[in-house]
């Protein structure tokens, strides 16, 4: 049998990896899967972890028929065939008494000699005057041997509070929902974290994530379950700077104490990965880690309206980067590899080719390796179909429903099928196409999830420039059949058609009209998920060449 | 002496065919475009061809009838000519409307 899948996001840099991976659920990598997500963070209103939660919503919405069937259900070869399922937990340093180390570890509530043991020991450890001073509501900014500590503290209290049952844990249920769901499955699982080694929160989790898990789950067991982790298989990236801010102002610095400070992410980065190697207890609990890194200039996330270096919260709502999606694809290897009976951490990486110094030459390989040509075809076919409802039928604007327009065109060709899909499923779709690929917001361009993939890239990446450009006379006349580099994989058109534009995509109607094209039992049940299916037939069907085949 | 009224019948059953094969040629070649404005291209097409169907048999078969001297089998023609212009323009929409309405799916089934 199938390992049942989970993935653990961490985070800023962990949420946006997950966005990665939730697009990639979209486009169909990830067949007859249900994935259990948890995203855990130290920062409640994160801009990056409500934005992947949002996902993750408009994600379910897409793929929810009815009350009696949220999330849908897992399906194969089609769009959105993974079923996901999202849990979430923030630790709490909302209050005053949680506000800072400091005060929540109590180290002055104790009788005078308790207290200077206390105060000794953490000033050992700990900076006194920062360190244990900050505001730990935006996380552990870069303090990772604070931010250790306090996360395997935080899963632990979650978990001895829902054990005790006598306080609300409406906050702490998700998590240890989440973790009794891997006990549930501990014959065969699989656990992907996402997360940074070189920033705060994720780089303080990852190493004590499988431990705190496995502790948690002793608590919520009263020691009757114990997770083995050659059967519970735990795997993450060991993620390398790769974004850079700006340097706080001395006023701000005053204020917050601490500031994780992007010059020293090269130097967090280099000690971190001394400490992967050498760390038994991550050798032991992991199984595959996967080296990602950057050797480009690093991008820039200093953008804040007021001018103030964001340390967290709402505003921290960065753009998403190529190395996202290759955790994201790691996450892939992990899910699809075959063996993982080793008993240390094996430790992977993959190079990607260079067509001039400086400049990379991405192909599907450089992410899947063999399974390239399956990425390949199925991200470019969510990239025809988001032009198909975002420039063909005007879906771009905020407000506009382009799923709404193509199926009340295809009414006018008598394709009646999808007759019971209403506006607002129609909407669904729509939404999350923008947030896959594009918008205009009051007619300026808010590039989407593969846009900004495509931005921060400096080379050439699978798709045309035409496919993702911001130009909106450019974009609002892409074709759909002719996104890729390579003209082999562009859809069929007429031999003697003059604009070979509308012979393409008059070929792809033809293709939704014919018998060719039909959604299976397999794709789905549902009128919308039979919609779904029938279009990733035709347009896979549409190409003149099966990257299959080529692959 | 010369040619029957069934003449005129035949030549309006062959025009209204061939015109029907020009509506359904059109009809293809006319590419699928978002917003429906094909159909409505094929829909006007289909019409236009009956309309030029029309004025291709009453011209053939006028053309028949002036070349008929005698009197009686000329007035025969000429109202041979108006029932199977009108025939014609029966059987073209008769069948235009049932290869429409049975293969709807396909570019000619713009036309009902």
């Amino acid at each position: 049998m199938d390992d049942k899948l989970f993935i653990i996001a961490i985070g800023g840099t962990g949420m946006r990896c997950l966005e990665s991976f939730v697009h990639l659920c979209a486009a169909g990598m990830f067949d007859n899967k249900t994935i259990d997500i948890l995203t855990l963070d130290t920062d409640q209103a994160n801009g990056n972890k409500s934005r992947v939660e949002n996902l993750i919503h408009k994600y379910n919405k897409v793929k929810t028929e009815g009350a009696q069937d949220p999330g849908g259900s897992p399906r194969t070869n089609t769009f959105f065939s993974a079923k996901l399922n999202l849990y979430r937990f923030a630790t709490d340093y909302s209050s005053a008494h949680r506000l800072n180390y400091r005060v929540l570890t109590e180290v002055n509530s104790a009788d005078a000699q308790a207290r200077q043991d206390n105060r000794d020991l953490s000033d050992l450890f700990f900076d006194s005057q920062t360190v244990q001073d900050f505001d730990l509501s935006h996380g552990y900014r870069a303090q990772t041997h604070l931010g250790s500590l306090l996360m395997y503290h935080s899963i632990m209290e979650a978990a001895i509070k829902v054990k005790k049952g006598t306080e609300d844990v409406d906050r702490e249920r998700p998590l240890t929902d989440f973790i009794q769901l891997i006990n549930q499955n501990s014959g065969g699982a699989r656990v992907f974290v996402f997360g940074s080694v070189f920033g705060g929160t994720g780089a303080s989790s990852i190493p004590v994530i499988p431990l705190a898990l496995k502790d948690a789950l002793k608590v919520l067991t009263t020691g009757n379950n114990d997770l083995n982790l050659n059967n519970v298989k735990f795997g993450s990236t060991l993620l390398t700077d790769y974004f850079t801010f700006d340097m706080p102002d001395e006023q701000q610095l005053k204020k917050a104490k601490v500031i994780a400070d992007s010059n020293n992410f090269a130097l967090n980065s280099q000690a971190a990965m001394t400490f992967y190697d050498h760390d038994i207890t991550v050798q032991n609990n992991y199984k595959m880690l996967y080296h990602i890194g950057w050797s480009m200039e690093n991008a820039d996330y200093s953008q804040d309206v007021s001018g103030e270096v964001v340390t967290g919260g709402e505003k921290q709502e960065n753009a998403c980067h190529l190395v996202e999606l290759m955790s994201a694809s790691a996450a892939y290897d992990f899910f699809t590899r075959e063996d993982l009976s080793n008993t240390k951490a094996k430790y992977v990486f993959r190079s990607v080719e260079e067509s001039a110094p400086g400049t990379l030459r991405l192909t599907g390989a450089s992410f899947m390796g063999k399974d390239g040509p399956i990425f390949e075809e199925r991200l470019g076919s969510l990239l025809s179909l988001s032009h198909i409802i975002l420039s063909k039928y005007e879906g771009s604007r905020e407000n506009s429903n382009g799923v709404e327009n193509f199926l009340n065109d295809l009414k006018v060709r008598n394709v009646e099928d999808y007759e019971d899909i209403t506006d607002e499923e129609a909407r669904d779709i729509s939404i999350y196409l923008q947030e896959f690929a594009y918008k205009f917001k009051n007619g300026k361009f808010i590039p989407g999830w593969l846009h900004q993939i495509n931005k921060s890239i400096n080379g050439s990446f699978i798709f045309s420039p035409e496919a993702l450009s911001d130009n909106s006379q450019i974009i609002s006349k892409v074709d759909p059949g002719a996104i890729y580099n390579d003209p082999r994989y562009h859809w069929r058109s007429s031999r003697f058609a003059i604009k070979k534009a509308d012979s393409r995509f008059d070929k792809f109607i033809e293709m939704i009209k014919g018998k060719d094209a039909l959604p299976n039992e397999e794709q789905g049940t549902t009128q919308k998920e039979k919609f779904l299916g029938h279009l990733f037939n035709a347009i896979i069907k549409s190409q003149q060449t099966s990257h299959l085949t080529q692959g | 002496m010369g040619p029957s009224t069934s003449v005129a019948y035949v030549w309006a059953i062959v025009i209204s065919l061939a015109f029907l094969l020009i509506a359904v040629i059109i009809a293809n070649l006319i590419s699928n475009k978002p917003g429906g404005k094909d159909v409505s291209q094929r829909r006007v097409w289909f019409w236009v061809c009956l309309v030029l169907a029309l004025a291709v048999m009453l011209t053939v078969n006028l053309i028949t009838a002036y070349g008929i001297h005698i009197p009686t089998r000329h007035s025969d023609y000429i109202t041979a000519t108006g029932l199977s212009t009108a025939l014609g323009a029966l059987i073209y929409v008769g069948l235009g409307m049932g290869l429409s309405k049975g293969m709807s799916r396909s570019k000619i089934g713009s036309w009902f």
